[in-house]
């Protein structure tokens, strides 16, 4: 017994001894032993920084040597960066310097705790970064950020002045258009087709596209094959927004009602109606995927148009993206039947609305935020701002984007840039955010921009730049007037429910099928659209309340 | 007449058998065929996920749906993981796993087997507490802040350890094996006693070879699980030399996911065949160890099922 005793207790003991603990963890000292500066820096798919390639680590000693800093790279994966973000954040173990997209709900909390440095305290000193808080306006800024400048945005095009861009391009198939134009299809509605990229290109003209792309036999095979457009199941009804920007809305948008004199969502607005009920027309004569609501996700939806099954798509235009999908389109399209890439995909202007004005949506152009942790000490500060100031200026841009002179590029006879880094597999030149290159140093470049320069040696570069300049300029683009107005953070719960809602009734609307003949199915959709705009009322009202005084305290007047 | 009647009778027992054999034949196909197609439920996502590792991205594109060949043979997905510059440093990875893995599973083994043990035996003081003890943290867990402060404040933030100290105990796993010595027949204990063994002697001499098929399953459990661990290593380790396998795959899939310009979109940037090949590269070597345990599984699986 007593050795049973002994026996038990000793195996229960050792369950119970405490763990050993190691020494070290993430030094939170500003000096290391070599004198330099430690500098925690978090940001999404840094671990091409932790894991350099030879080139990487050539830059980023240049500019750890040229700053007399050690930087620590902490990592966040792109499916999972909130997590390791909040739980950083939350535990107090704040990076000095971390990316944030400011719609964490905590980021109130990091205000109210004054964990987050205002970069107006010191921006005085700094030009450049002057410069791009200006682009947005700093008071605009200052009031998004709840009263100070508590984040940089983080650039999307440096290439571009304006404030607001559209990266995104509707793909569509030419050769299909070319095809029903040659066959002398005939829509339903008795139009002739229009060129997609004809300044008189209207939302009813693409309704006839789409209608083509499905009943004319596009692809000329003789099987009734093919459809439209392509729609995601992702993010809600967010890519809806090239067919309801025709009709002058936008998901998440406010409009200001002249009859109530105040902001309303356009979520409930007779235009988002008619958008709704433009695509469950599409819908039901099987012109966009039926499985758009189920299980066609982004990349899906994209192979969709890739293997032409689609005739069109809104997909990423930005470089590299939309030159990965314009590779695809031509080996799995253009090549198969002897077109060159243009006469196979090109991307779709912005059409004619309804009330005859070309709008398409456009968002900030900047991603997300960098920002300072407030409680260190103000000589670190500095020189985070020093770096940030550096990377923005021309030595310092040209470092980030194209390497070091006399390794990665050098000077041609009237000073031009020359690249050293030779070419790819495919014979075209490599560039310096190419993996085998140096591809961390995109994201180190992610401190003060997310832009990757466009040269004009790239394969598709006429094609690349005909996406992307489709849906430009901010005569056309608009963005959600309450855009830069912070919502009340008790209503972070009801902006979550309220989208909930809406999604869930705008694919209801869609997907109306009860009711044999046109006039029942709009009978359903009445319904569902009646009783989906009460209950988004009575759930959001004093959402709504409080947006319109937050408007009006940020001076924003319809 | 009876000589027919006895012929008749034998030609209708050898119909009757013939049916019988037949249908037992028949039987056995259709057994055999659900099986076959309940194995290839599970079989064939494995099988595709193999194959799209030596396809080109065009063709997983284009060949979708169901097949069970490729059109076109290739290997840069693994030559992506495994080429010499990769900064994967996939080789570097498998060691690193193959470490913690193996620790991972002798101590949180030991710590369970001694657990459950002392917790299986009647006269052991406080047994009850114990009980509960262990049993409230299978509900009650302390959250992911706490024990991300818990773990800096051992100062176990980017080492090793944090992969394998923090993994004291798993409550099922001693849950499955408090029920195997629960059950453990108490007359081969007193007769080891009976011939002068000690508790310890006795715990180690004649229970434990005794007890092969729990420790290997719960040993196979608990090694899955350790080398599949990711989470672990995103939230706690940033030194790259540092990194299981299991974590160098989902960069590898996270490297080919890029961000969208708007909140929580995302796209693929490249080859799908890289994170087909990565999969299979993390998945093989701890399929490859089941064969060696299938005897011991077997039996282990249904320990804790039965209760005498």
């Amino acid at each position: 017994m007593k050795h049973g005793n002994k026996l038990t207790k000793l195996a229960l003991l050792s369950v119970f001894l405490p763990g050993l603990a190691a020494c070290g963890g993430f030094s939170n000292d500003d000096y290391g032993e070599d004198g330099r500066m430690n500098i925690s820096m978090c940001g999404i798919q840094f671990d091409s920084l932790q894991t350099q390639s030879a080139d990487t680590k050539l830059i980023v000693d240049y500019v750890q040597d040229k700053f007399n800093v050690n930087f620590d790279f902490i990592n966040m994966p792109a499916g999972n960066w909130k997590t390791v973000l909040n739980t950083y954040m939350a535990s107090g173990e704040i990076p000095d310097i971390f990316f944030h997209t400011r719609y964490e709900p905590a980021f109130t909390t990091w205000v109210e705790d004054q964990i987050l440095f205002d970069f107006s305290e010191m921006l005085g000193d700094y030009p450049n970064l002057t410069k791009a808080f200006d682009r947005y306006g700093v008071n605009t800024l200052k009031n998004y950020f709840n009263g100070g400048l508590y984040g940089y945005p983080v650039v999307m095009d440096d290439q571009s002045e304006d404030a607001i861009i559209n990266e995104h391009a509707m793909f569509y198939r030419r050769d299909w258009y070319q095809n029903l134009v040659n066959k002398g299809f005939t829509p339903t509605s008795g139009r002739a087709l229009v060129d997609p990229e004809d300044p008189s290109f209207n939302y009813l003209n693409f309704y006839d596209l789409v209608e083509g792309f499905t009943l004319g036999d596009p692809d000329g095979n003789g099987n009734n094959d093919t459809y439209g457009y392509a729609l995601p199941k992702e993010d809600g009804v967010y890519w809806w927004y090239p067919v309801l920007s025709m009709f002058g809305v936008v998901d998440r948008g406010w409009h200001y009602d002249e009859t109530g004199q105040k902001w309303l969502p356009d979520e409930i607005s007779d235009e988002m109606k008619e958008a709704v009920y433009y695509l469950a027309d599409m819908y039901d004569n099987g012109y966009i995927n039926a499985s758009y609501a189920t299980t066609c996700a982004f990349e899906v939806m994209k192979n969709e148009v890739v293997t032409g099954k689609a005739g069109m798509c809104c997909y990423n235009a930005s470089y590299p993206m939309g030159q990965g999908f314009l590779t695809l389109m031509d080996s799995n399209q253009a090549s198969k039947h002897d077109e060159t890439l243009s006469e196979c995909v090109r991307a779709m202007d912005v059409p004619t609305g309804t009330d005859g004005k070309k709008h398409m949506f456009g968002y900030g152009n900047f991603y997300g935020y960098q920002s300072i942790n407030n409680d260190i000490s103000d000589a670190k500060k500095r020189k985070i701002l020093d770096i940030m100031e550096w990377m923005l200026s021309e030595e310092g841009n040209t470092i980030m984007n194209y390497g070091l002179e006399g390794i990665h590029w050098k000077k041609g006879a009237s000073g031009e840039i020359v690249s050293l880094l030779g070419n790819n597999d495919d014979g075209y030149p490599k560039i310096l955010y190419d993996y085998d290159v140096a591809y961390g140093i995109y994201y180190l470049k992610g401190l003060v921009s997310w832009c990757t320069p466009i040269s004009p040696d790239i394969r598709y570069y006429d094609e690349q730049m005909q996406c992307l300049n489709a849906w430009s300029g901010e005569d056309e683009l608009f963005m959600d007037p309450l855009f830069y107005v912070a919502p009340p953070s008790e209503y972070s719960t009801t902006q979550g429910r309220l989208e909930n809602i809406k999604s869930k009734a705008f694919k209801k609307i869609v997907n109306a099928v009860s009711g044999e003949t046109a006039e029942e199915k709009r009978a359903t959709r009445d319904d569902i659209w009646s009783s989906y705009v009460a209950n988004f009322q009575d759930k959001g009202s004093a959402y709504f309340d409080a947006m319109n005084e937050a408007a009006k305290n940020a001076g924003i007047r319809q | 007449m009876e000589a027919m009647a006895r012929t008749n009778v034998k030609r209708g027992k050898t119909t009757s058998l013939r049916r019988t054999r037949l249908g037992r034949k028949v039987g056995r196909a259709i057994n055999s065929g659900l099986l076959f197609l309940v194995a290839m439920t599970m079989l064939y996502p494995f099988i595709q996920i193999f194959l799209k590792s030596f396809m080109t991205d065009t063709d997983i594109i284009n060949q979708g749906g169901f097949f069970v060949w490729p059109n076109t043979w290739q290997i840069e997905g693994y030559k992506s993981i495994f080429e010499a510059d990769s900064v994967y440093n996939v080789g570097h990875a498998f060691l690193i796993s193959v470490f913690v893995t193996a620790a991972t599973t002798i101590y949180q083994l030991t710590i369970t087997t001694l657990a459950a043990y002392g917790l299986s035996k009647r006269f052991l003081p406080g047994k009850k507490f114990f009980y509960a003890f262990f049993i409230f943290t299978m509900y009650f867990g302390g959250g992911l802040i706490p024990y991300f402060i818990l773990i800096r404040q051992l100062g176990l933030l980017n080492q090793i350890w944090v992969l394998i100290i923090p993994q004291f105990i798993s409550v099922p796993n001693l849950l499955v094996m408090k029920s195997f010595f629960d059950n453990f027949p108490s007359e081969v204990i007193e007769a080891a006693k009976v011939d002068g063994c000690s508790n310890w002697r006795t715990f180690i001499s004649i229970v434990l070879p005794l007890s092969k098929a729990v420790l290997a399953t719960i040993a196979l459990f608990i090694a899955v699980g350790v080398w599949n661990n990711w989470f672990t290593t995103m939230l706690f380790i940033q030194d790259p030399d540092l990194r299981p396998l299991a974590y160098v795959v989902q960069v590898i899939i996270d490297m080919s996911v890029g961000r969208n310009t708007q909140d929580g979109q995302t796209v693929q940037l490249i080859g799908k065949s890289i994170q087909y090949a990565a999969i299979i590269v993390s998945t093989v070597p701890i399929v490859l160890v089941y064969p060696f345990l299938q005897k011991y599984f077997e039996k282990g699986v249904m320990i804790g099922s039965i209760k005498g």
